[in-house]
């Protein structure tokens, strides 16, 4: 099995009366890109944040590199680097000002470092500018600049493509695989855009007021958007009993609200229809359906919005 | 914690702010020295006369340091840069230690700047008139003043997390003690000895008993800087 980089066990949070964070469990594998996907004020950036030692804990454990002793966190967090909402930058400096107080920060020898990130980043022609004059895009790089100076092994990025044009956000894209692809290094990415990290990802982890939902490989993803004919019946538990004695098939999931996503079958809807119709139960909807991660996010959260 | 001072310094050096202050001591001390020639008909003080009165007159400083912490440190929250040093694995307390230590650094600089210059032009214009031993002594328990202050103004840069906050509390609360310092009632007198504004006012003048004003300084940077650090350390940042 891969090492893992991070690991969140019953992670909670509370900011006075509000539970931020109830018992969310995370899991990141070295080389991973884990795509933390959840709406706005799911608990995606609270959790980051705890990750990062901006915010304290309620209860629970972390673990960073297989570490998780308290007092021993920030020395392992110097493996790491991220960005938090918005780029964090010193708006009076230029770029390679902003990199040079985290070269002496982080003491690392000789300035050639600088150049050479920002080339990384397509940082290198902003010369005098300030960072305060940037476009956010321009914030952004330098913001993963001084995240990638001192080359960590886990890149921390949430919400990053906020703000950026399509254009930005492509080449964003990129640059993330090219360091997770070229340099090896393991990300975790949050996003409420899901579409941006289906293209992304390497395995998913979906968050709802602030409880961790599940979280599963792109393979699982992948296995679990499949192509499927959508039911929706009066009564899914005798269905359910028609599928597996009538059409000996276990091959189905049953969702809330009388629905049945079925695997089997797809070519020849005509018989599950008429086995269902036929045993008594009134089919309200079938369709052949396959879901994209936007989909099946919608189909997990309706359902637990149903609880 | 070396690096982290060395990266202080650094923005310090770079501070758009800081040099907007030094500028505006500088510009302080000429136009004083203008006023002065202008209007004493011929009798002008002496350089060392001149330096206590800079000295004495604490308003200034007040002003300087509280917009130079405010800036310094409230910015660090403002960019969130303090959450991205926290997140590059450094603990709260050595950032902030390194960042007092440059904020103590550029705030007797700031403070420096106004009796120093006076000093040394009218010790030109009409000669310097004192004892340095002693002159050199006052300006090293003026600059442990200040740097007392730096840490005051600190402390509620740290908590406040707000430059206007911070600026208006902390002129505030100096002034309060200021005027408290002038009421002359036994039993408050008493009380409002303890504080670093009443102390700060006797450098330079018989009243001053010296290891009390060293030690009330100290005691009281002792108290700033560990509020500062369990409030820093008890808080969730941005």
């Amino acid at each position: 099995m891969n090492q893992t980089i991070f690991e969140a066990k019953n992670l909670s949070k509370k900011y006075g009366g509000l539970l931020a964070l109830s018992g969310a469990d995370m899991t990141i594998r070295k080389g991973d890109i884990y795509g933390f996907v959840g709406e706005n004020g799911a608990g995606k950036t609270t959790l980051i944040r705890i990750l990062a030692g901006t915010a304290f804990k309620t209860g629970g454990d972390i673990s960073l590199f297989g570490v998780s002793d308290d007092g021993q966190l920030p020395s392992q967090r110097r493996r790491m680097g991220g960005i938090i909402e918005n780029p964090a930058v010193y708006p009076d400096l230029t770029a390679a000002e902003n990199l040079e107080i985290a070269r002496l920060q982080r003491g690392i020898p000789g300035t050639a470092c600088i150049q050479k990130t920002l080339t990384a980043v397509g940082l290198t022609d902003t010369g005098k500018k300030k960072a305060k004059n940037f476009s956010l895009g321009m914030r952004q790089r330098l913001g993963l600049a001084t995240a990638l100076i001192s080359e960590p092994e886990f890149l921390v990025l949430d919400e990053p493509t906020n703000g950026l044009d399509p254009v930005g956000i492509v080449e964003f894209r990129e640059l993330i695989k090219k360091l997770n692809t070229e340099r090896g290094i393991t990300i975790l990415i949050s996003s409420h855009i899901l579409g941006e990290l289906y293209q992304l990802a390497t395995c998913y982890g979906f968050i709802h007021k602030g409880a961790m939902l599940e979280q599963l490989s792109l393979a699982e993803l992948s296995e679990k958007c499949r192509r499927h004919i959508y039911m929706r019946v009066s009564d899914p538990p005798k269905t359910a009993a028609i599928l597996e004695k009538q059409l000996g098939t276990t091959r189905f999931e049953v969702l809330h609200d009388g629905v049945i996503r079925l695997y089997d079958f797809l070519d020849d809807t005509g018989r599950v229809s008429g086995a269902v119709v036929g045993g008594g139960v009134t089919l309200l909807e079938l369709t052949c359906k396959g879901d994209d991660l936007e989909q099946y996010y919608m189909h997990m959260i309706g359902g637990k919005n149903n609880d | 914690m070396t690096n982290l001072i060395k990266a202080e310094g650094l923005k310090l050096r770079k501070s758009l702010g800081f040099w907007v202050l030094v500028l505006c001591a500088f510009g302080m001390s000429a136009l004083i020295t203008v006023i002065l020639k202008a209007f004493t008909h011929g009798v002008l003080p002496t350089g060392d006369e001149i330096f206590y009165q800079m000295i004495n007159q604490t308003q200034m400083n007040t002003i300087l340091i509280s917009i130079f912490a405010a800036v310094f440190i409230c910015g660090e929250f403002i960019n969130r840069t303090f959450g991205l040093s926290l997140f590059s694995g450094f603990l709260r307390e050595k950032i902030m230690v390194a960042k007092l230590v440059v904020l103590f650094v550029g705030g007797v600089l700031l403070a420096a700047i106004m009796p120093v210059v006076m000093l040394a032009v009218f010790s030109v214009i009409g000669g310097f008139g004192g004892n340095m031993t002693l002159l050199l002594r006052d300006f090293g328990l003026y600059s442990l003043g200040n740097v007392t202050m730096a840490g005051f103004f600190a402390l509620l840069a740290f908590t406040i997390r707000n430059v206007g906050g911070t600026i208006g509390a902390g002129i505030g609360i100096s002034m309060l003690l200021g005027i408290a310092a002038s009421v002359s009632i036994e039993k408050f007198q008493r009380v409002i000895k303890f504080s670093f504004v009443t102390q700060q006012s006797l450098v330079g003048r018989d009243e001053i008993h010296i290891p009390f004003y060293v030690g009330v300084m100290l005691v009281t940077l002792a108290v700033e800087i560990t509020a500062a650090a369990f409030i820093l350390r008890k808080s969730d940042l941005k």
